[in-house]
C-alpha cells in the first residue's frame, strides 16, 4: 500500500466526518481510512515505524483497524509524536500537555498538533459535541444557552486540551462568550488560584432571572468543590429547563474520588439540573476526538428520563473505534469483559492513530430490536461499540482534567484535602 | 485519616493464607494489657539466654521435613504467589544469616555488647515499654528481624500482620513458644482490617515505639497517628526504597558476562522484585567490551531461565497495564525491549534521562553510562529512595566508586550476587534498628 499525501488524507477524512454523527457505522470505509492513515504515519513518523516493524506490523500486511499497533499513552512523554509533512516536521500550532504529575523529574505527556491537525481536531470536536450535548441545535446555528466554565480560559491554560476545546465550542456553538470561574492550576501560591463560587452562583441567578438556560462546563473536582461551597451557604437555584452540565475528569488516583451518581444528585438539588442533563465527556490529551454519555441523544437507550446510572455507556463519533483488550495479552476481548481501552481515532492523523490507554472499560454489544442474538463471530469481531469506563489502573499516575482542578482547588482558599 | 494501604506481594493470590481472627479496639487494648503482665518474667534473664531460644525457633522454622517449614512454604506460597523454589531460596538465605554469632555481632555493633541489653554495664539499655510492629507483606523475614531486636531489648511486642502475609511471624512465635515460652508470651501476632482506624488508634495508644513497614501512605498514616498522642511514641519507618546494580567493564567482557547477567536476574527474580533490595535498574559501563544490546540479550535469556525455574507470579491488571505502557514507551523513545509475551518479565535497554520510574515485577531496566559523572548523576536522581547498590566488574576502583556513591542516598554497596543478603543488623535505611529502638542510660556508679 503506497502512502497517501496528508492533503489527500485530510480531504478524505473531512468527507468521512461530513457524513455526520448519525451516519450508520461503515466498517469497510472506516477500515480503509484507518489503514491509509496508518500507512501514512508509518512513513511520516520514524519512531512509530520502528515500533511497528518490531511487531511485524507493516502497512501491506494489515487487514483491519484493530491490527494497527497502538502506542501507549506513556510514550507521549518522551517522544514528540508529530508526523512529518512534506518531508519535514511541521511547526506545532498547539501543543497540549497532560495534567499528570511529573515523576522523578519526567516530562508531562505532550500532543503537538500542526495547523492541519488542529483543523481536524475542530472538525471532530464540533459535530460530536453538538450531537451529544446540544442535540437540539440545528447545523449552522448557535445556542442561546449561557456558557459558564468552572475552569480557566485557554489563554490562561494554553496547554490544556480541555480548555482549548471549551474556547472553540464557545466561539463556534454559543451565541455568547464563555465566562470562567476558576483560575488555572497549579498556582504559584495559596492565594494565586481561587474558585469564584460566588461569581458563578450570581451568573446562575442572572441566567435564571433572564429565563436563559445554562451550559456549565467543569471538571468533576471543581464541580464538587463549587457544590460544596454553595451547599454550605444554603444557596441553590433552579436553572431554567434545558440547562445542562458537561463534566469531565476521572476519579482514579486523585486525592479525592468523586462518585458520579452522588454528584448528579447534588447538581439536581443545587442547580435544578436533572441527571439526564449531566453529560460526562471522556477525552484525553493524546486523542483528538472525544466520547460522551448519550443521555441527551434522542432515541438513544438511556436518554431522557431514564438516564442510565453511572458508569454510563460512552459513545464516540463514527470516525473513532474503542476496543477493549486483555490487560495481560493485549488481545481483543469480546463485549462484556473488562480490559484496557485501546482507541483508534482517525482524527489523530497528525500523530498516531491508535492509542493504548491506561483506562479500564467494558465494551457493550448493542442489539437493536429485531436483530436477534448476535452470533459468536459477530460478538468477537472488533467494531464500533460503546463502552463503560471503569477507571484508571491503580498505581498509574493521576492524570486527567480533574487533576488541574484539583491542583487549583487544593492550593486555593479553603483547600478540600 | 486514611486507611492503611496493604502492599500485598501477590496481586492475585489464588487462595490466601489464613488470617488470625480480626481484633477490634477493645481486643487490641486487652492484648496490650496481657503482654504487659508477661514482661516482668524476662527482667532478670540474660540476652545470652534469649539468643539460643530465638535461633532455635528459626531452626525449627526452617528444619527440612519439619512441620513449621511445610506450613511456612504453604502459607507463603498461597499468600504471595511466589514459586516454592524462590521462597525456599529466600528462607535458606535468611536462615543462614540468622545465627547466634551473627546476632551477637550485630548487638555489639549496634549497642556495644550484650551487657547493654542486660542493663549490667556502664551503658544500660532503656527499652521502650511496648513496641508495635506494623508489617507489610513484601519480604517475610523483615518482620522477624525487627521482632528479634525488640524481644532482645525486652520490649513487649504487638505485631500487626498484613492480610497479604499473615504466615511467617505467627509461625515463628509458635516455634519460639516451644523453645522458650516466657519469651514467646511477650509477643503476639494479631490482625485487624486495614480500614479499621479505631483499632489503629487503640494499638498505638500504649507502646513507646512503633516500627512500620509499608508504602508511603501507610507510613504517613502511622506517623500521623503517633503524633495524635500527647507523648508520641518513637516511630521507626521502613518505607519504600529501591536498589540498583552497577555493571563495570570488568563484567562486560567475553567469557564472564553470562554469569553476571544470571546473577543480576536472579537477584531481581527472587521475590519478583517486591523487596527494596532487588535490582530495579542496572547501569552498564560504556567502555565494556560487550555491547549493551548483547548484555541485554543475555539478561533476557536469564529471565526466561529463571521464569522457568521460579515461575513468575501473575501480574494484576494494573501491573500488566504499566508493564505494557513502559515497554512501549521505551521503544518509542528509541530503546529496545526483550520481553515475555505476557507481562511476566522484561529487559528494557533505555536511553532516556532521567530514567523512567520502576515497574513492579521482573521488569529490569538497563542504562548505559558513559563516565563517572554520568553514573553519579543517574544514581543521585533516585534521591533518598535508593537503598542498595550491587556492584560487579569494578575491581581496584574503590576510590572512584566511593566518589560516585558519595552524593547519593544509597545505604549499602555490596557485590551484585549478595544484594538480597544483607547482614542481620542493617536495614534498608542504613541504620541498625536495635540502636534506634533503645535509649542508653550511662551508669557511672562503681
Amino acid at each position: 500500500m503506497s502512502a497517501p499525501s496528508p492533503a489527500e488524507l485530510d480531504r478524505d477524512l473531512a468527507a468521512f466526518f461530513a457524513r455526520g454523527i448519525d451516519a450508520p457505522a461503515d466498517e469497510a470505509a472506516f477500515d480503509r481510512l484507518a489503514l491509509r492513515v496508518f500507512a501514512w504515519q508509518y512513513e511520516a513518523l520514524a519512531p512509530y515505524r520502528a515500533y511497528c516493524q518490531r511487531r511485524g506490523a507493516l502497512p501491506q500486511r494489515l487487514r483491519t483497524w484493530s491490527e494497527i499497533p497502538a502506542v501507549p499513552v506513556q510514550a507521549f512523554k518522551d517522544a514528540r509524536l508529530i508526523c512529518d509533512e512534506d518531508g519535514r516536521t511541521p511547526e506545532p500550532a498547539r501543543t497540549f500537555r497532560t495534567s499528570g504529575t511529573t515523576t522523578g523529574g519526567r516530562r508531562q505527556g505532550e500532543h503537538a498538533l500542526s495547523a492541519d491537525a488542529l483543523a481536524l481536531y475542530h472538525a471532530s470536536l464540533l459535530p460530536t459535541f453538538r450531537a451529544f450535548v446540544l442535540p437540539e441545535l440545528a447545523p449552522g446555528r448557535t445556542t442561546d444557552l449561557v456558557p459558564l466554565v468552572l475552569g480557566p480560559s485557554a489563554d490562561d491554560a494554553p496547554h490544556s486540551s480541555l480548555w482549548h476545546m471549551v474556547e472553540v465550542l464557545g466561539a463556534e456553538l454559543f451565541a455568547e462568550e464563555p465566562r470562567h470561574y476558576l483560575a488555572p492550576g497549579p498556582p504559584a501560591g495559596p492565594d494565586a488560584a481561587a474558585l469564584d463560587a460566588e461569581g458563578l452562583a450570581r451568573a446562575c441567578e442572572a441566567a435564571t432571572e433572564a429565563g436563559r438556560g445554562v451550559c456549565l462546563f467543569g471538571a468533576d473536582l471543581a464541580l464538587d468543590r463549587f457544590l460544596g461551597v454553595v451547599e454550605r451557604s444554603g444557596w441553590s437555584v433552579r436553572l431554567p429547563a434545558g440547562s445542562r452540565v458537561m463534566h469531565t475528569g476521572g476519579a482514579k488516583g486523585l486525592r479525592r474520588a468523586i462518585d458520579p451518581a452522588a454528584l448528579y444528585a447534588r447538581v439536581e438539588r443545587t442547580l435544578g439540573v436533572p441527571a439526564a442533563h449531566c453529560v460526562n465527556e471522556y477525552g484525553m490529551t493524546e486523542l483528538t476526538s472525544q466520547f460522551y454519555d448519550a443521555t441527551l441523544r434522542p432515541g438513544h437507550r438511556g436518554a431522557g428520563l431514564f438516564a442510565e446510572a453511572p458508569p454510563r455507556l460512552k459513545y464516540g463519533p463514527p470516525w473513532v473505534r474503542a476496543l477493549v483488550v486483555d490487560a495481560q495479552t493485549l488481545e481483543p476481548l469480546p463485549p462484556g469483559q473488562p480490559g484496557l481501552l485501546r482507541i483508534v481515532d482517525l482524527a489523530n492523523r497528525g500523530s498516531v492513530v491508535a492509542i493504548l490507554t491506561e483506562d479500564f472499560a467494558i465494551a457493550e454489544m448493542i442489539v437493536a430490536a429485531g436483530d436477534g442474538a448476535p452470533d459468536a463471530a459477530a460478538a468477537t469481531r472488533p467494531r464500533a461499540l460503546p463502552f463503560r469506563l471503569l477507571g484508571r489502573a491503580q498505581g498509574s499516575e493521576p492524570r486527567g482534567c480533574s487533576l488541574d482542578a484539583e491542583d487549583a482547588v487544593v492550593a486555593g482558599n479553603g483547600a478540600t484535602s | 485519616m486514611s486507611a492503611l494501604h496493604e502492599t500485598s506481594p501477590s496481586p492475585t493470590p489464588a487462595v490466601g493464607a489464613p488470617l488470625p481472627p480480626a481484633l477490634d479496639a477493645a481486643g487490641v487494648t486487652e492484648r496490650w494489657r496481657a503482654l504487659s503482665d508477661e514482661r516482668a518474667a524476662l527482667d532478670h534473664r540474660l540476652a545470652a539466654d534469649l539468643l539460643p531460644a530465638l535461633v532455635g525457633a528459626m531452626r525449627r522454622l526452617t528444619a527440612p521435613n519439619g512441620p513449621y517449614r511445610a506450613r511456612l512454604l504453604d502459607g507463603l506460597g498461597r499468600s504471595s504467589g511466589w514459586a516454592t523454589g524462590a521462597i525456599e531460596e529466600g528462607l535458606s538465605r535468611f536462615a543462614r544469616a540468622y545465627t547466634e554469632n551473627a546476632l551477637r555481632a550485630a548487638i555489639v555493633r549496634a549497642v556495644g555488647g550484650l551487657e547493654t541489653l542486660d542493663r549490667r554495664g556502664p551503658r544500660r539499655a532503656v527499652a521502650p515499654h511496648g513496641t508495635l510492629l506494623v508489617l507489610s507483606s513484601t519480604i517475610p523475614w523483615a518482620g522477624i528481624e525487627s521482632l528479634t531486636w525488640a524481644l532482645l531489648a525486652r520490649s513487649t511486642c504487638l505485631v500487626r500482620v498484613s492480610a497479604g502475609e499473615p504466615t511467617t511471624v505467627p509461625l515463628f512465635l509458635e516455634a519460639l513458644a516451644e523453645e522458650y515460652p516466657p519469651l514467646a508470651r511477650t509477643a503476639a501476632a494479631v490482625y485487624w482490617p486495614s480500614d479499621d482506624v479505631a483499632t489503629h488508634r487503640a494499638a498505638i495508644a500504649h507502646p513507646e515505639a512503633v516500627i512500620v513497614y509499608g508504602d508511603d501512605p501507610t507510613v504517613r498514616t502511622w506517623r500521623a497517628l503517633a503524633q495524635e498522642r500527647l507523648r508520641p511514641p518513637r516511630v521507626i519507618e521502613h518505607g519504600h526504597r529501591m536498589s540498583v546494580a552497577i555493571i563495570g567493564r570488568g563484567s562486560l567482557a567475553p567469557g564472564v558476562t553470562d554469569p553476571i547477567a544470571d546473577a543480576l536476574v536472579r537477584e531481581a527474580a527472587l521475590y519478583d522484585r517486591a523487596g527494596c533490595l532487588s535490582p530495579t535498574v542496572a547501569y552498564l559501563e560504556a567502555s565494556g567490551a560487550i555491547r549493551p544490546e548483547d548484555f541485554a540479550e543475555r539478561c533476557a535469556r536469564a529471565q526466561a531461565r529463571w521464569a522457568e525455574r521460579w515461575p513468575v507470579r501473575r501480574a494484576d491488571d494494573a501491573q500488566a497495564s504499566l508493564t505494557h505502557q513502559q515497554r512501549g514507551a521505551c521503544e518509542m523513545a528509541g530503546g529496545q525491549v526483550w520481553a515475555s509475551a505476557d507481562p511476566a518479565w522484561t529487559v528494557a535497554l533505555d536511553r532516556r534521562d532521567p530514567p523512567p520510574a520502576p515497574v513492579p515485577g521482573r521488569f529490569l531496566w538497563l542504562h548505559q553510562f558513559t563516565d563517572f559523572d554520568d553514573l553519579r548523576s543517574r544514581l543521585t536522581a533516585w534521591g533518598d529512595g535508593l537503598s542498595t547498590i550491587g556492584v560487579s566488574g569494578w575491581k581496584a576502583r574503590d576510590a572512584e566508586l566511593t566518589t560516585i556513591v558519595s552524593g547519593t542516598g544509597a545505604t549499602r554497596v555490596c557485590p551484585l550476587h549478595t544484594m538480597q543478603d544483607p547482614s542481620l543488623d542493617r536495614f534498608h535505611d542504613g541504620r541498625a534498628e536495635l540502636a534506634d529502638l533503645i535509649a542508653i542510660r550511662d551508669w557511672e556508679l562503681a
